[in-house]
């Protein structure tokens, strides 16, 4: 039987959606969320730097959450787009688009709301579960009121014997005056029901946490029984014995002259990956292994991305 | 249509309910989705087949048990429901048996109307457009009190009631054959929606004693019966009813003494019922072979029990003596053309399983039930006598073609309804009256004698020679020598019969 045809470009590498590598922070806000839910919180915040990771990592949790008889919690997950009017009514339909029920301009808030309620409860019913996880992203384009809807989907799975928990996630800098917002009395009742919990969602802070995700690179493999990610590129280089965490020194070093510059306080996944995805497809293999030195890396970061948005953030 | 996920209402989900409580659970939890759009989405996710209601029920987690009882899908059962399971959104199919009373749950009457908005309660169309929390798309609101647990086991006994069956056959009647063939059947096996089901049931399988079946609000309608043993066909050295010779010159055959001797006991029940229920009106048998409705039309009207007993008697007569001119001896245009329909039959029974075992039954249980048959094939001829009779003074007024509303004969079942069942290794047969005839009373048709003889003097005119019967029972006291008389002149009507058709040869 002929192995099937595989396209080049098909890789994870090509592919940032596709691409999975776990992180310290990954597996700790893993267990915050768990301890969360095993404690009865009806929510919490997390909270990062743009494009530190946050959302592959939730998207990546979601489907992982376990109640502490280790049966699967069902969770869903939404985007709050942004929108030049935000009223309730469009908290509800975005609620039900993510869900893809069915939405009409006709549709009543109390219908949309509903609807929802009772998607959520037949999740928790086909799971055999009696707790639900919602987990809200971009929650830096919410107006304070707008978390109304989700305290009511939270009272009325209540009724339903349905225990919510509902996870905001946020870009620090962008939340700022919102959580300045929810300080006030009007709004206790959101405040002691979802950000009595936060925590914070860095990326990349130490060498062994990249020299961590670097090793994946020389572990993880395309197909599954194909070559791993450094030979897939650089096959001949493997063979003799090259890895890519080799170079985690010399990276953490340049990175770290970015760090110092411009007061970064992690290495987000985004440009990481970036940086790490061009020094393998393009560089390393155009170049060898052999001459990797610090202008080369620099320049991978440059096309990260990670300098000119730093700059934008100075300015 | 863009596609959509559509709800379906797990946490509302009851053991045993109907598929139109899983419709209502569908749109409570689909609120302001139209039932056409649901339609459309369902049909475009399972395809085209079935009703909606068969779709939401594809869509449950638990759906509807392979064994359910395929006689309960009582057709508009949501018609008949309790006003306390409908506003926790429960219905199911037992609600539309008649033989429960009450709720088993709430312990409170059956409504035909929704108690919150006093309307009826809504089919599968209205409903989708029906808001009230009774009986419509209730609003999660009104919904709080759904998970309170409650107990639906008493759901499941009545389920588990009807459910329970026992080895399955095929009763019929007919010759002592293997190669049987079956008529119409005098008897009409009642369904599980019948009155007389709980009481058959409870003797077949007693799983409820009597005093749950009251707690359970199940009416029971008491039953009698009859049982036997069953005799295996291949153990049978003779047929053991009847002997029968056919051959080309006999046109008529010595019977079995038993069956003569269950036709009187028969006749001489009915003939008693007749002057019971005419003050001793005279009763005649005559031949109406070969009449067409015209004759009835222009004749003066007949008495309408010597005419059913005459097709009774014909009819009972010539399949006990020939079978090769049954169709030449009852012969009449009149019941074709008034759209009668084929008279009910009354033989000997047996019993077929569904892997092929034939049985006979003992000759006592037999021979009852074959007197029985013959007192119901009676009183069902007697019925359509008097609905026939109708339609000829019909006749005889407009002067038209029938009537279209006279048409269709729906005949009631006189005393058909039975339940059967083989418990061990015996037979049981269950019925509500020993004599079907003494709970039917017919229309008082005045002036009855003097009708019937005239009649009787007009037939007697315009009959050919070869063709005349006229016997007159003897009453009070109708004696086995008497039938054998009226016998011995039915055999002679059949020969006589035989040789004008050879003589047309």
């Amino acid at each position: 039987m002929g192995q099937p045809h595989i396209d080049y470009y098909d890789h994870p590498v090509f592919h940032p959606n596709r691409l999975r590598l776990e992180t310290p922070a990954m597996k700790r806000i893993g267990e915050e969320v768990h301890r969360w839910l095993w404690t009865g919180a009806t929510g919490g915040a997390i909270i990062g730097a743009a494009r530190v990771g946050k959302t592959t990592a939730l998207r990546a949790l979601v489907s992982q959450l376990r109640t502490r008889g280790n049966e699967p919690i069902p969770s869903h997950y939404v985007t709050i787009p942004n929108r030049d009017q935000r009223t309730i009514l469009s908290i509800f339909r975005q609620l039900c688009l993510s869900a893809k029920l069915r939405v009409t301009p006709r549709d009543r808030a109390d219908h949309l709301a509903d609807r929802f309620v009772y998607y959520i409860a037949d999740r928790a019913v086909e799971a055999d579960c009696q707790y639900a996880v919602l987990v809200v992203d971009e929650m830096q384009r919410l107006w304070p009121a707008q978390f109304n809807p989700f305290a009511e989907l939270y009272d009325k799975l209540s009724l339903l014997d349905i225990n919510l928990t509902v996870l905001f996630v946020g870009n620090d800098q962008e939340c700022q005056h919102l959580f300045e917002q929810i300080e006030q009395p009007a709004y206790a009742h959101i405040r002691g029901r979802f950000f009595t919990h936060s925590t914070a969602f860095p990326g990349l802070t130490t060498k062994e946490q990249m020299k961590g995700c670097l090793a994946q690179y020389d572990h993880l493999r395309y197909p599954a029984d194909g070559p791993t990610y450094t030979a897939y590129f650089l096959p001949d280089a493997v063979q003799d014995g090259w890895r890519l965490t080799v170079l985690s020194g010399a990276m953490w070093r340049v990175f770290r002259e970015y760090q110092k510059n411009y007061h970064i306080t992690s290495w987000g996944m985004q440009y990481f990956t970036a940086a790490v995805n061009t020094l393998l497809i393009d560089f390393l293999p155009r170049y060898g292994v052999e001459d990797v030195d610090d202008e080369l890396l620099h320049e991978c970061i440059r096309i990260s991305g990670l300098v000119p948005d730093l700059v934008q953030r100075a300015g | 249509m863009k596609p959509f996920y559509v709800n379906v209402g797990h946490c509302f989900a009851r053991p045993y309910e109907s598929r139109y409580a899983m419709l209502r659970r569908c749109l409570v939890v689909n609120p302001g989705v139209p039932l056409s759009t649901i339609d459309a989405r369902l049909r475009a996710l399972l395809g085209i087949r079935g009703s909606i209601l068969s779709r939401v029920c594809a869509l449950q987690l638990s759906p509807a048990p392979a064994d359910w009882p395929r006689d309960l899908y009582v057709n508009q059962s949501y018609r008949r429901q309790c006003p306390q399971c409908a506003q926790q959104l429960y219905h199911t199919d037992i609600y539309a048996l008649p033989w429960l009373v009450r709720c088993p749950i709430h312990h409170c009457a059956f409504t035909e109307k929704c108690p919150v908005c006093h309307q009826p309660w809504p089919d599968r169309v209205a409903l989708a457009k029906r808001d009230c929390p009774g009986c419509g798309r209730a609003s999660i609101k009104y919904l709080t009190n759904l998970l309170q647990s409650t107990d639906y086991r008493p759901i499941g006994e009545i389920v588990d009631f009807i459910k329970r069956r026992g080895p399955e056959y095929s009763l019929g009647t007919g010759r002592g054959h293997p190669e049987f063939i079956n008529f119409d059947h005098w008897w009409r096996e009642i369904g599980v929606c019948d009155p007389l089901f709980p009481a058959c049931q409870a003797h077949r399988y007693p799983v409820l004693s009597s005093a749950r079946m009251a707690e359970l609000h199940i009416a029971y309608k008491p039953v009698r019966h009859r049982t036997t043993s069953l005799i295996p066909a291949d153990s049978a050295s003779e047929l053991p009813f009847r002997r029968w010779i056919d051959t080309d010159l006999a046109v008529y055959v010595i019977k079995s003494q038993w069956y003569l001797a269950a036709d009187f006991e028969a006749m001489k029940y009915i003939v008693s019922w007749i002057a019971r229920h005419t003050a001793s009106h005279p009763v005649y048998i005559h031949g109406f072979r070969n009449r067409d409705t015209n004759y009835f039309v222009k004749a003066p009207d007949c008495c309408p029990y010597c005419l059913a007993l005459s097709l009774w008697f014909f009819n009972a007569a010539v399949r006990q003596c020939i079978v090769r001119y049954a169709g030449d001896v009852n012969h009449y245009p009149f019941c074709q053309q008034g759209q009668m329909g084929d008279f009910l039959i009354a033989r000997e029974p047996h019993l077929m399983t569904y892997r092929g075992g034939i049985f006979y039954m003992a000759k006592n249980f037999a021979m009852w039930f074959y007197r029985r048959g013959l007192e119901i094939m009676f009183m069902d001829i007697l019925q359509r006598v008097f609905k026939w009779r109708k339609q000829i003074k019909m006749l005889r007024k407009h002067d038209s073609v029938l009537c279209e509303q006279q048409r269709c004969w729906t005949n009631d079942a006189p005393d058909e309804r039975c339940s059967s069942a083989i418990i061990g290794d015996r037979f049981y047969f269950f019925y509500e009256n020993e004599h079907p005839l003494d709970h039917y009373t017919p229309p008082t048709i005045p002036g009855i004698d003097s009708l019937c003889e005239a009649h009787r003097r007009h037939l007697s005119a315009i009959r050919r020679k070869f063709d005349i019967f006229d016997y007159e029972i003897p009453q009070p006291d109708f004696s086995y020598a008497a039938f054998l008389t009226l016998f011995q002149e039915f055999n002679a009507l059949v020969q006589r019969i035989s040789d004008h058709r050879c003589g047309w040869r």
